[in-house]
């Protein structure tokens, strides 16, 4: 269990034992709470007072299934608060492996500085010169990394929208065939790890520095429990077979794929751009479905889309990207998608926030809805650093202002996804109130707003809704700590006290049901007094206008959640 | 009478007449509903999320008329 401290002002570096108050942390936990304690909330997020943290979950590096996640935390450049952004890949796993708790950068280089952190198998990290691979995109980026420093690493980096400090950047990161595919997109932290004049890290793979666990027979035993609850769930069939895209067609069905900068609740050319139709083009032309895109995996959502002629155009195409460049820009075309997902993983943007600025841009009439070509221009203008591509890469709200367009789909300063909340009130409550800003991960609730599929709460209705986005919220900051993917927590049906007895068996002390829920609260109270220190108040915690006033077609509803609602969320 | 039938997701794996991207016409008796069609398809209730006809939410009372489309979809979970 170590700390590494890189100070990218005197390019220090320095290994800490992990303090006592962080020993049973890790991923959102670790970044969120060391965060609130350690950043001056006020901060320039791109300034020397920041701190980006890396931070693998609780449990990355065990043999429980699906624990490759990597949360990477700062204050965000693109809300203004504090931003927890997860990813899988592999290198959650290496670090782990390497027995690495969490990697703290702090501090800012001179101006144009651009470095590289590597770190060995051996123990070795040092700070070496990147400069000749300034302004590189990410694919190009990892081609001559591997070409110089062997293909055993995982490689997490950022392409030219970090380095233009946009706030739409993501950090990008390596899968299991080394590509930079995965991205912890949301918050802009690629332009944080941009201010750091921090290119990439490399990290060694296959590390034999694991930390040690307690009691390991019950450790074993619980992950084969959680292991079989995930195998046995009949969702993790439907992922195989068709990937995160499988939701597109059950969620237009209901109404709530926001279509057109969220003008529609249903897109009338969906079957083009559906799960299935996505998997039978991949199978016709020879790509991959069931492709295993993260350390561990056995759930394989991944998939390798590629064209006409079999050659590799993107990995993996999801849920969330069909929707952000698909039916939020009226385009049907999968192809198109497919490219646009592929440019935003290499010039280094989140495909939710990027898409959704493009919507915001032909809403104001830019450019006409279902133009996939004006979308792949306007995209490969950010990396041309030109100033509509500067506009696009700061994200929707950027593009608001540029136009002085009002229906802009934020949530302080960050697009939500890919469920009108019109359609499910749950998700108005979650996006409007979690510390992220508009964001559907932290307290997905969609399931039990639907009682099609086992859920008890009125879609339309405001009843329960702020308790089921509560508990949703305090569970998610739990996941996230100990690195759960979230396509895994089927692996819940065997029990939260299963997964509890694996942290104790790490921890070495009891670790109770209460104290999963006691971790999840602590973090989001951590999370809201950055946010208040940084300056929000509760007016923070609403959605725009445009979903209040304006009914969203087939339904005609909109959100009617209150305020005084709002505000009791986070009463606890 | 006929009906157009979509299942979505793995949903129609076990039936080797089912396309998944254009479904299958089945021919069931007059009368029956959404439920009736279920069996009919030996598709399990609980492997069911929403059930459209021709676009509109139903339950699985609803009565079917011939040429209607009814589109199956999986329950879905995570995020």
């Amino acid at each position: 269990m170590k700390f590494i401290r890189v100070n990218m002002t005197d390019k220090s570096i320095h290994l800490e034992d992990v303090p006592a108050e962080y020993q049973m942390l890790g991923g959102r936990g670790l970044t969120s709470i060391m965060i609130n304690k350690d950043v001056p909330a006020r901060c320039d997020a791109l300034g020397p007072e920041n701190k980006l943290i890396f931070s693998p979950g609780y449990l990355s590096g065990t043999v429980l299934v699906n624990s490759s996640r990597l949360s990477i935390g700062a204050k965000s450049p693109l809300t203004g608060g504090i931003k927890e952004s997860n990813v899988g890949g592999t290198v959650a796993a290496d670090l782990a492996h390497l027995g690495i708790t969490a990697i703290i950068v702090e501090g800012k280089p001179a101006r144009d500085a651009c470095y590289l952190l590597k770190i060995d198998a051996d123990g070795g990290v040092e700070l070496l010169d990147g400069s000749v691979y300034k302004g590189l995109r990410n694919y190009e980026l990892v081609r001559q990394l591997t070409a110089v420093y062997g293909g055993e690493k995982s490689i997490t980096c950022i392409g030219p929208a970090g380095e233009f400090l946009l706030s739409a950047a993501s950090i990008q990161t390596t899968d299991t065939d080394g590509r930079p595919c995965r991205a912890a997109g949301r918050g802009g932290l690629g332009a944080v790890m941009g201010s750091k004049g921090l290119k990439a890290v490399i990290v060694d793979r296959g590390g034999k520095a694991t930390d040690a666990l307690v009691d390991v027979d019950t450790f074993k035993a619980s992950a084969k429990l959680y292991a079989k609850a995930v195998r046995e769930d009949d969702f993790t069939t439907d992922l195989a077979e068709l990937g995160s895209a499988v939701l597109v067609a059950p969620i237009n069905a209901v109404g709530a794929f926001p279509t057109r900068n969220a003008r529609d609740g249903q897109f009338e050319e969906v079957e083009k751009i559906t799960g299935e139709t996505m998997a039978e083009v991949i199978k016709e032309r020879g790509g991959k479905n069931a492709h295993m895109g993260c350390a561990q995996c056995i759930i394989r959502c991944s998939n390798d889309y590629v064209d006409k002629d079999g050659e590799y155009v993107t990995s993996s195409l999801e849920y969330e990207t069909i929707w952000s460049m698909g039916g939020m820009l009226g385009n049907s075309d999968l192809d198109s998608i497919a490219k646009l997902d592929f440019l935003c993983d290499d010039i280094g943007l989140d495909t939710i926030s990027t898409g959704v600025a493009v919507a915001v841009a032909m809403d104001a009439g830019y450019k006409p809805f279902g133009d996939a070509q004006a979308a792949i221009e306007m995209v490969e203008a950010v990396a041309e650093g030109t100033e509509m591509g500067l506009i696009i890469g700061n994200g929707p709200g950027a593009v608001g202002k540029h136009f002085n367009h009002d229906r802009v789909p934020v949530v302080k300063n960050q697009s939500i996804a890919a469920y009108d909340p019109r359609a499910i009130q749950g998700m108005a409550v979650t996006y409007a109130t979690t510390p992220m800003g508009g964001d559907h991960t932290a307290g997905w609730i969609v399931d039990q707003n639907l009682e099609e599929f086992g859920g008890t709460l009125d879609r339309f209705s405001a009843k329960g809704q702020v308790e089921a986005s509560r508990d949703a919220q305090i569970h998610m900051a739990a996941v996230d700590t100990v690195g759960i993917c979230d396509f895994a927590q089927s692996g819940f049906g065997a029990g939260l006290g299963n997964v509890c007895k694996m942290v104790a068996a790490k921890l070495g002390k009891p670790f109770s049901e209460d104290d999963w829920t006691s971790l999840g609260t602590r973090i989001l109270k951590a999370e809201r007094e950055f946010n208040r220190n940084a300056g929000f108040t509760n007016k923070d915690d609403r959605l725009p206008k445009m979903f209040y006033k304006e009914p969203l077609p087939p339904h005609n509803k909109v959100v009617i959640i209150s305020d005084e609602d709002m505000d009791r969320t986070f009463e606890f | 009478m006929k009906i157009q039938v979509r299942l979505y997701g793995t949903l129609g794996s076990h039936l080797p007449d089912h396309n998944r991207l254009t479904g299958m016409v089945v021919e069931i008796p007059e009368g029956s509903n959404v439920g009736d069609l279920m069996d009919h398809l030996a598709v399990s209730r609980e492997k069911v999320g929403i059930v459209t006809v021709d676009g509109t939410l139903v339950k699985e009372s609803k009565a079917l008329f011939s040429g209607d489309f009814v589109r199956m979809y999986i329950p879905i979970s995570g995020g």
